[in-house]
């Protein structure tokens, strides 16, 4: 297909969809509190207490459902009265797509850090998992748009490579199961919450480069 | 028939450059609103208004105009006629890109 018609279909796909700013928004509170948690960890294992992955997710779940309730809506208004509105069309392939959001980051999260913390393998897997994800955002939604999310996953795909189990020592002075977890689990996090707030921005971007803002329609339209 | 000849033929509703950019856009979608159309196209109010009517006087767009609260809306979406017309119309581009691509002056006199 034709670049620019493929552009254009991308366009019409971001502005009927839950994309763009919001997802900025996630990634951002995703990386922000993937740092909090892990200090928090910390802090909680120093003090030999344990139990405050509930008030991290907690908090985390409340932001976003704050976020989603109150300014979500703005950016959704925003865009359409800046943008317009198009409806898209639905197929069992966009169905599925979402797949491509939720499974590689259940496995990155569930397995992936599991993983990492009981095998000192030479790759971070919970990494290597996040890399793939990006790979299938590229796959999925920008193949033929532009290449940008191949390089993030190519990116990722040597950060896998890391030594994390140094990293990790050197980080903490903590050397136990709980300790590595916590790890593995804000990395997981961390990088999701990078890849989405690109992925959003890029969005946006593609959206502002490729759609000129205009003033809401007025009566002028009549003569159809 | 030769290339060059199909070239001329080619439905002058659909190719001028506006036309063929709404119906692009509207054959990615199932419906779209009057700004999203202004603002994908560039084009002024007028100009797109008068590209909607001509491609609904042939039966390719369906026009809808509601209210979303005082704000009036207008959307556009293909008809079954118009999704064929704009698919066989890019059809027959790409076809002829690829002709052209492989297009040598001896190629055209020998047919």
């Amino acid at each position: 297909m034709n670049i620019e018609r493929r552009k254009i279909e991308y366009v019409t796909e971001i502005i009927g969809e839950f994309r763009g700013l919001p997802i900025m928004f996630f990634g951002l509170a995703m990386c922000v509190f993937s740092i909090i948690h892990y200090l928090s960890e910390l802090d909680a294992q120093k003090r030999n207490h344990y139990g405050r992955d509930l008030t991290y997710s907690g908090t985390f779940l409340l932001v976003c459902l704050l976020f989603y309730i109150f300014a979500v809506p703005k950016i959704r208004g925003y865009y359409r009265e800046k943008y317009g509105q198009a409806q898209r069309k639905s197929s069992l392939r966009d169905k599925l797509k979402c797949l491509f959001y939720l499974v590689p980051w259940l496995i990155a999260y569930s397995g992936g850090t599991r993983i990492d913390t009981n095998f000192a393998l030479p790759v971070s897997v919970t990494v290597l998992f996040i890399a793939i994800f990006a790979f299938g955002l590229w796959w999925a939604n920008q193949r033929g748009v532009s290449n940008f999310f191949l390089y993030i996953s190519a990116v990722l795909l040597g950060l896998s490579f890391l030594p994390w189990e140094k990293i990790y020592l050197s980080i903490t002075v903590l050397d136990d199961y709980s300790g590595r977890m916590a790890f593995y689990t804000a990395a997981c996090y961390l990088f999701y919450g990078i890849v989405s707030f690109l992925f959003g921005a890029f969005d946006h971007w593609l959206l502002v480069k490729t759609l000129i803002p205009v003033v809401r329609e007025g009566e002028i339209y009549e003569s159809v | 028939m030769s290339l060059f000849k199909e070239m001329t033929e080619l439905d002058k509703l659909l190719h001028e450059p506006a036309r063929l950019a709404i119906m692009t856009a509207l054959a990615n979608c199932e419906a779209a609103n009057f700004v999203f159309l202004q603002s994908l196209t560039g084009l002024s109010k007028g100009n797109l208004s008068s590209h909607l009517t001509k491609l609904e006087e042939a039966n390719f767009v369906y026009i809808e105009k509601t209210f979303v609260g005082k704000i009036p809306n207008t959307s556009a979406s293909l008809t079954e006629n118009g999704a064929k017309a704009i698919g066989e119309h890019w059809k027959k581009l790409d076809e002829m890109r690829t002709s052209a691509k492989s297009w040598k002056p001896e190629t055209e006199h020998a047919t």
